[in-house]
Order: C-alpha cells, then sequence, then structure tokens
C-alpha cells in the first residue's frame, strides 16, 4: 500500500515536472523572445493595446508581446503576487499610487543606464511624470497616462440653473457659491459630488484651503492642520446641509457619480481622463474638462497624476524589455493611444492635439484647459510608501466628518495611526 | 478482501487528500508560520516574533472589523434559518407552480456575490433614484440612507446577505422537511394537535440534524463576508462595514504587510473553529440523531 502510495505520487511529481520543464525549454529554444506585458483594462478588449503589440511586433518579428490584463481592483495585488512567485511580467504598468512600495520592495529596474545609453530625451516626457518616478536621483518608469484630474462641468445643468461657467482660476468659494446655488430638494439636481473612495478628491479642496494631509517631504501629518480641517469640515458642511448627494458618502459609488452626470442630475463632478473617455460615448452629453477650484494666490489645485511604465527587476529579457518600452513611451505608442482617444496626449508633442482631438466632440476647451493645468494649475499627488494604507486612514475620518463628527476631531483622531504608517515605511 | 478494499477506498479518497494537503493545509501552516514575521511579498520575511499580535490587540480597526463581523453573522443567520425554514415550509406545501417558485427562490444563490452588489447597489441609492426609496415614496417614507449611514449600512449589508442564500438554505431545509415520514403527523392528528403543536413537537426537533448543519455551514460563511461588503459599501461609510476578511485583504493586498495578514487570518480561523466546537459540544442537547 505504502509503495503504491510512493509510486503514484513520484509519478505525479514527474509528469508535472517534465510539463514545465518540456514548456521552459520549448520557450529557451524558439526563435522569437516572448515578453511577459501587464496592465490593466478589459481582458476581453484590451483595444489600442492590441494595435500598439501589433505594430511593435510589425517592426520587431523577433520579439512577441503576451498581453496580461486584469480589471484595476486586482491588478496590483497580482503582479505582486505574480513577482512574488517568480512569474514576473517583463513591462508593466504601475499606477503612481503604489510605484514607490514597488520601488522599496526591489521590484522595479532602474531606466537610468538605458535612458543614458540611447540618449533618450526626457524633455519629451511631462515633467510632473518624470519627477513621480524618480527616487535617489534613479528613473524607474517612463510616465503613462499622465493628466490633470479636472472638474467636470455639465453644461446643459449650469444652463438649465442659469448659472454661468466658472473661470479657470475661481476660487474656492466660488465652488461653494456654485454649489449652494443648486436646490437639490427641490428639483433632485445637485451642485456637486463627491466618491470618497481616494484622497485625490479631497486634495483640491485642501489645498485650496492652503493646507495639506502630508508635509513637503512625506514625513509628517498634517491633515489635523487649519487648512485641511477647513477643507473637510466644507464638504462635511455640503454634505450636511443635502447640497451633496447622501451617497456622496458611500465609497462604492463612483458608477453612481456617472449615472447623475450624464442624466443631468450633476452640475460638477471629478474626472479622469477615463472619466471623460466614458462619458464623450453618451450621445448629447456637453460638458467641459475644467481646473479645480483654487486658493486666493495660489493656484496649483489641480491634481496631475501618471501611470508608470517599468520593467520587472525579475525579468530575464531586459534589453527586449527596454526596446518594448521606448516603443510603447515613445511617439509611436503615443500616437497610437491618442489617435484611439485612450488618453489626452501626454507628450510633448503639440501637434497630437490634432490627432486627439474631434470637431465639435466635446470637452471643446480640453485642450488648451490641459496645457494650462500643466503650466500653472498643477499639484503632484504626496505619493509615498504606505500611501495606500495612509490613504485608508484619511478617507474613513473624512467619511465621519461627513456623517456629523467634527472635522478637527476626526482628522486629529488618525494622527497617531498614521504617523506609525508613516515611521514603519521609513525603515 | 478488507485490505484491498481499503486500499481502493485510499486510492478512491487520495486526489482530495492531496487537494486538502496543497491548497488547505500546508496554505494554513504557512499562514502560521508567515504571522511571526513581517514581509511585503519581494522583499525577504523577518522574523518579529509575537509583533504582529501584539499590534493586533491595540488595532482598533481590528476591533471594529471584529465586532462587524460578528453583527453582520449574529444578526443574519438566524434570521437566514428562520426565513429559509419558513419558506420551506411554505413550498413544501401542494401547491401550483410549486416547482417554479422553489426555482425562483433558488435563482439568487448561484449568482455571483458581486453580480448580486452590483445589481442591488443601485436599487438602495439613498435618493428617490434608488428603486427602493421610490417605491417607500408612494407611501410617504422619507429617503432611507441605506448605504450610507452606519446606522443603516450593515442591515442593508445583511439583507443583500439574506436575499442571496435564502434559497440556498430553503433547499436544504426541504431535504429535511421531506425526510419526515408522515406517519408522525397522522399519529399527532389523531391525538388531536394542531399545526402549532405539530410544527414544535415534530417538525423542529426531526429537522434538527440539518438546522444544525445549515447553522455550522452559515456561521462559518458568514464570517468570511467579503464580497457584498467591498462592492456594496468598500467597508464605509466610515469603516461601519468593514469586515474582518476586508481588513485581511486590505492589509495583504493593498500594504502589503503579508505577517500582519496572517496574523488576522489566524485570528479569524481561531475564532470560527471555537464557535465551531461551541456548536459541537451543545448540539447534544438540541440535536436529534
Amino acid at each position: 500500500m505504502k509503495r503504491m502510495v510512493l509510486v503514484l505520487l513520484g509519478f505525479v511529481l514527474i509528469v508535472g515536472s517534465i510539463g514545465a520543464q518540456g514548456k521552459s525549454e520549448r520557450a529557451a529554444q524558439s526563435g522569437p523572445v516572448t515578453l511577459k506585458y501587464a496592465f490593466w483594462g478589459n481582458p476581453d478588449a484590451i483595444g489600442v493595446e492590441q494595435d500598439i503589440i501589433e505594430a511593435f511586433e510589425t517592426l520587431h518579428p523577433d520579439i512577441k508581446i503576451e498581453p496580461i490584463v486584469s480589471g484595476y481592483a486586482d491588478y496590483h495585488t497580482k503582479i505582486m503576487t505574480m513577482i512574488a512567485g517568480n512569474m514576473a511580467p517583463d513591462v508593466m504598468r504601475i499606477d503612481d499610487y503604489y510605484f514607490f512600495d514597488f520601488i522599496k520592495l526591489g521590484a522595479v529596474e532602474s531606466l537610468t543606464p538605458y535612458i543614458e545609453r540611447d540618449g533618450i530625451d526626457l524633455d519629451l516626457y511631462p515633467k510632473m511624470g518624470i519627477e513621480e518616478a524618480v527616487v535617489d536621483g534613479q528613473l524607474y518608469g517612463l510616465p503613462w497616462g499622465t493628466a490633470p484630474l479636472y472638474m467636470l462641468l455639465n453644461l446643459d445643468v449650469f444652463e438649465r440653473a442659469g448659472i454661468p461657467l466658472p473661470p479657470l482660476d475661481w476660487t474656492i468659494d466660488d465652488f461653494e457659491r456654485i454649489v449652494r446655488s443648486f436646490n437639490p430638494k427641490v428639483d433632485n439636481v445637485y451642485g456637486y459630488a463627491i466618491d470618497t473612495n481616494n484622497i485625490s478628491i479631497i486634495l483640491p479642496a485642501v489645498w485650496a484651503k492652503g493646507g495639506s494631509l502630508l508635509s513637503e517631504d512625506k514625513s509628517q501629518y498634517t491633515g489635523d492642520q487649519s487648512g485641511a480641517v477647513a477643507a473637510i469640515q466644507l464638504i462635511a458642511d455640503l454634505y450636511q446641509q443635502g447640497y451633496l448627494p447622501k451617497d456622496s458618502v458611500n465609497a462604492g459609488n463612483t458608477e453612481a457619480l456617472r449615472r447623475w452626470f450624464s442624466n443631468n442630475s450633476l452640475a460638477m463632478m471629478s474626472g479622469s481622463a477615463q472619466e471623460i473617455l466614458a462619458i464623450q460615448n453618451i450621445e448629447g452629453m456637453r460638458f467641459e474638462a475644467w481646473t479645480m477650484p483654487q486658493a486666493k494666490g495660489s493656484k496649483n489645485t489641480t491634481v496631475f497624476k501618471s501611470n508608470t511604465i517599468s520593467i520587472a527587476k525579475a525579468s530575464k529579457q531586459k534589453e527586449a524589455a527596454w526596446t518594448f518600452t521606448k516603443f510603447l513611451r515613445g511617439v509611436e505608442g503615443e500616437d497610437l493611444y491618442v489617435r484611439a482617444k485612450r488618453f489626452p496626449p501626454t507628450l510633448n508633442i503639440p501637434e497630437n492635439w490634432d490627432l486627439y482631438l474631434e470637431a465639435g466632440r466635446y470637452p471643446k476647451m480640453i485642450k488648451e484647459n490641459s496645457e494650462l493645468i500643466a503650466a500653472e494649475y498643477g499639484h503632484t499627488l504626496p505619493l509615498r510608501t504606505g500611501y495606500a494604507a495612509i490613504e485608508a486612514k484619511i478617507m474613513p475620518a473624512v467619511q465621519a466628518a461627513m456623517l456629523g463628527k467634527n472635522a478637527q476631531q476626526a482628522m486629529s483622531e488618525i494622527r497617531a495611526d498614521i504617523m506609525k504608517i508613516i515611521e514603519t515605511n521609513s525603515k | 478482501m478488507i485490505r484491498a478494499e481499503g486500499r481502493a477506498a485510499f486510492l478512491f479518497l487520495l486526489p482530495n487528500i492531496i487537494g486538502f494537503l496543497i491548497f488547505s493545509l500546508v496554505p494554513t501552516l504557512s499562514s502560521f508560520a508567515l504571522s511571526f514575521v513581517n514581509w511585503g511579498l519581494l522583499d525577504k520575511p523577518s522574523f518579529t516574533g509575537l509583533a504582529n499580535y501584539r499590534e493586533l490587540l491595540s488595532d482598533s480597526i481590528f476591533w471594529l472589523t471584529l465586532k462587524n463581523t460578528a453583527l453582520y453573522s449574529f444578526v443574519k443567520v438566524p434570521l437566514n434559518l428562520i426565513l429559509s425554514l419558513l419558506l420551506a415550509i411554505l413550498l413544501n406545501q401542494r401547491l401550483r407552480g410549486r416547482n417554479f417558485f422553489r426555482a425562483v427562490a433558488f435563482l439568487p444563490s448561484v449568482c455571483s456575490s458581486v453580480a448580486v452588489a452590483l445589481i442591488w447597489s443601485p436599487l438602495l441609492e439613498s435618493s428617490k433614484n434608488g428603486l427602493i426609496n421610490h417605491l417607500l415614496s408612494f407611501f410617504g417614507i422619507d429617503v432611507i440612507p441605506f448605504l450610507v449611514s452606519p446606522l443603516w449600512a450593515m442591515p442593508s449589508v445583511i439583507f443583500v446577505g439574506l436575499w442571496k442564500e435564502l434559497g440556498y438554505f430553503m433547499v436544504i431545509f426541504l431535504a429535511g422537511l421531506q425526510g419526515i415520514s408522515r406517519s408522525y403527523y397522522e399519529a399527532a392528528s389523531i391525538d388531536g394537535a394542531n399545526a402549532r403543536v405539530a410544527f414544535f413537537n415534530i417538525t423542529l426537533p426531526l429537522i434538527s440534524p440539518t438546522t444544525f448543519f445549515a447553522l455550522t455551514t452559515s456561521l462559518i460563511g458568514s464570517f468570511q463576508i467579503f464580497d457584498l461588503t467591498s462592492v456594496l459599501t468598500k467597508g464605509g461609510p466610515a469603516n461601519a462595514t468593514n469586515t474582518l476578511v476586508m481588513y485581511i485583504y486590505q492589509n495583504g493586498f493593498q500594504f502589503f504587510r503579508m505577517g500582519y495578514a496572517s496574523a488576522l487570518s489566524l485570528i479569524l480561523f481561531i475564532t470560527i473553529f471555537i464557535i465551531t466546537l461551541v456548536q459541537n459540544h451543545w448540539a447534544d442537547k438540541w440535536v436529534f440523531d
């Protein structure tokens, strides 16, 4: 009996290892190099990424690209698990929220030697996108989808309410006045709604009130100081007084925001390039992409966010991976992304706006407003290691303030926890 | 012959045993070991002894998630058992279209929890645009903040959980009810027992093994609630529906603290284990075999 069990187990092990060995030997023996390229999206319809892959493979027949796609929600978990399981993708897109964690954990390769060797002109890339990928003088990725988080304005709602559009240099007081101009109890139309899913949504208000959530060097928590508290209290007051939809406090209501906006029940909402793409597909939607409200004397309140394309440190095909990365984030890849309207142009190539824009298609002012935001109104996120953990402390505190807790108390109670996260992640 | 039969039985069980070893026992033991280290998935684990457990004891979010999980379980499970039993008794009668109604009741349990949560999310919207609030407005009831009030959020999640699982436990109770011989009811009827007396003295005792099974599996499943809260409320508002498994997930896969997540997992395991042991201990008193 024991002998039979051992024989069976041995058989299973041998068959399994032959299968695995065979696969890797087949891979080693075949001609083209196969790169694994990981990104988030719809696994059933990868769209422009397929076009990019085909265009690259045509130019480089010796390199095959195998896409690894999953939905955003679990994407970074999947990538981390793949890396831990020695199945790292060669090239991967990383959201900047997590980028510093990936760097700290040694998951990504420095691109600086490749850039210097090949003489890549970094002036082509948005300055803020490059800044977010540099640690200790080394550049760990090339920016992808660097774009502002706009304030989307529903033109029909504004017109019906008889409220003129704000100027681009509008203040937080202008914002409050506009929101309070709507009377949702009467006509179920709100001036603004938020999604308490991430810090990016509340940061513009915090900056507009002269505050911050982390210090300049990101080593101290400042969310319980006057500017930040005033911003959270403003949002809380608007919510308590019925000027924001009740569901604004639900972090799972992103889809609802888009629904209210497209149903003309909402005048303003924060929106990324992806939101713009979704809303553009709704027939008859007239909207603009605007700056965020500012402080008097300080314009930099519009979040300018990026993602990064990096090469995994564990990649065994770094040269091929670099060749693909250069294409993906170079002129050729950018050209395809912009033609597909995946995001507004990010490289400093003014002609790309002609590829992105369509006559008569909203938002019509996106070009001038994006350039203005990049030049004058943009502000990068206070990204650092442990950012997700810090966000997970701050957003429930914001929700508690919206539900009636004093904002000062709500933001002070989390100080010890956040400082602990910062200290742990600074080691 | 007996040895040959034993060998055959073992061989048939072997795939399950191998699966249990690879996918259950080894990961459980690994998780136990990981709970004593700091590990960010990609770096080398560093031994920290009981530090994760000490941190856990003073972690207010851990206690809150444990409380939320217990609240969800100890409210939902009794309601689930009572309602699914009543539904099973109703659908055990000779009714026209009985099979159709049984299928309809069972349907939600075959849907994925994520799909169920995505469907219910707009229905529970806290405005007149939400279907439930819209219907309630016809009765003069003000908008109820289902998913956005700490008072209502957990009851709403419990409601959706009940809606999803009622059909599954109804089928289990149906099987139990159909296992009761009619002769008991006939004898009771001859002795003058009415329906209420028959229910409490015949039906309930004789389906007690089924009830015990349903209670145990339902409690174990409820303590691992994750997908409904993750989609409906993301643990909000203000952590009112944040559950232990959600907190484990956040620590492991969003904050990359595998050691701490493993410690939390072990606490969950011990909690469920103790509850199951207590249930088994008390089963002698009310389960009639």
